[in-house]
């Protein structure tokens, strides 16, 4: 998927109709600033979750909803230690902060579905969004993380949200 | 330098050995009264895989699966009459099979990594 592509399905058109700028490009982020798009996205992930043990009774969902839960968990966890072990913290940046502003109105408009309704839209959800964050991950921030441990924590994370964009896509297929 | 070599094929020789011995790993050479103990067997799970992913076993044996993976993982019977639990990054489970194992098993959090365990029914 090209950039182009990975910004639209992420919902951040703005940066498309205007031109990508230097400062408001995901490839120009450094490793701090990708290291905060990461988190942010695995928060985001695990809200969701949340919201979907919240307000869905299928088996099968909450299984994945907690299985979301659990792995973000533990990569976010290998994500801090590292920047421990670097003496470094994440920064905050535009990528983040548009990512934040897309989930509130996600989860908005899901909070308002019950029953098959929810399941369809969390399990399609899923998908796109896993599908977006990993073509993000894989072709426009680990070509460009410069400290090899981050990027070794990146591509044992894109490895995991590859697993996740498979069972997601499991999970659409038996909520249609 | 010939002695050198010679200290290092020796000491490289000798950790071979201590290594096979303590995994407990077939040497291929069959032993006397090998076949009356339990043999021990590893399953890595890693890149959201069980390798191996096809296992031949008796019962009695042990058998030690290993997470590698920074993702926790189970490993579980189709049916889910035994399992391993949570599986954390770098820990692992170890279990003395029986025959109630035999069958294909998988991760209960991730549900399409699966794997199978071929159990005998000759103990040792």
């Amino acid at each position: 998927m090209r950039l182009k592509a990975i910004l639209l399905t992420l919902g951040l058109t703005a940066l498309i109709g205007h031109g990508i700028a230097h400062a408001q490009s995901p490839a120009e982020l450094n490793d701090l600033e990708i290291a905060h798009v990461a988190y942010t996205a695995d928060n985001i992930d695990i809200r969701y979750a949340h919201l979907a043990m919240a307000i869905s009774g299928n088996t099968e969902i909450r299984e994945f909803a907690a299985t979301m839960i659990r792995d973000h968990t533990a990569v976010n966890e290998q994500a801090l230690a590292l920047l421990k072990k670097l003496g470094a913290q994440p920064q905050d940046n535009f990528l983040s902060q548009t990512l934040q502003k897309n989930a509130e109105k996600l989860v908005d408009e899901m909070s308002g579905l019950r029953g098959a309704a929810f399941d369809k839209r969390y399990a399609e959800n899923e998908l796109a969004y896993h599908k977006a964050v990993n073509n993000l991950v894989e072709n426009a921030f680990i070509p460009n993380i410069e400290n090899a441990e981050v990027k070794a924590l990146f591509e044992a994370g894109l490895k995991i949200f590859k697993a996740h964009e498979g069972h997601a896509a499991m999970m659409v297929a038996k909520t249609k | 330098m010939t002695v050198r070599i010679e200290r290092r094929a020796v000491l490289s020789g000798a950790a071979a050995v201590i290594t096979v011995a303590a995994l407990g790993l077939q040497t291929g050479k069959p032993t006397k009264g090998a076949d009356r103990s339990p043999r021990k067997h590893v399953v890595e799970i890693k890149n959201f895989a069980f390798v191996p992913s096809n296992l031949n076993v008796k019962i009695g044996d042990v058998i030690t699966w290993i997470n590698r993976d920074i993702a926790p993982h189970t490993a579980t019977t189709t049916d889910r009459s035994w399992d391993s639990g949570t599986i954390k990054k770098d820990k692992s489970h170890r279990v003395a099979v029986t025959a109630e194992m035999a069958g294909s098993y998988f991760c209960r959090f991730h549900p399409h990594m699966r794997a199978t365990l071929e159990v005998s029914a000759i103990p040792h």
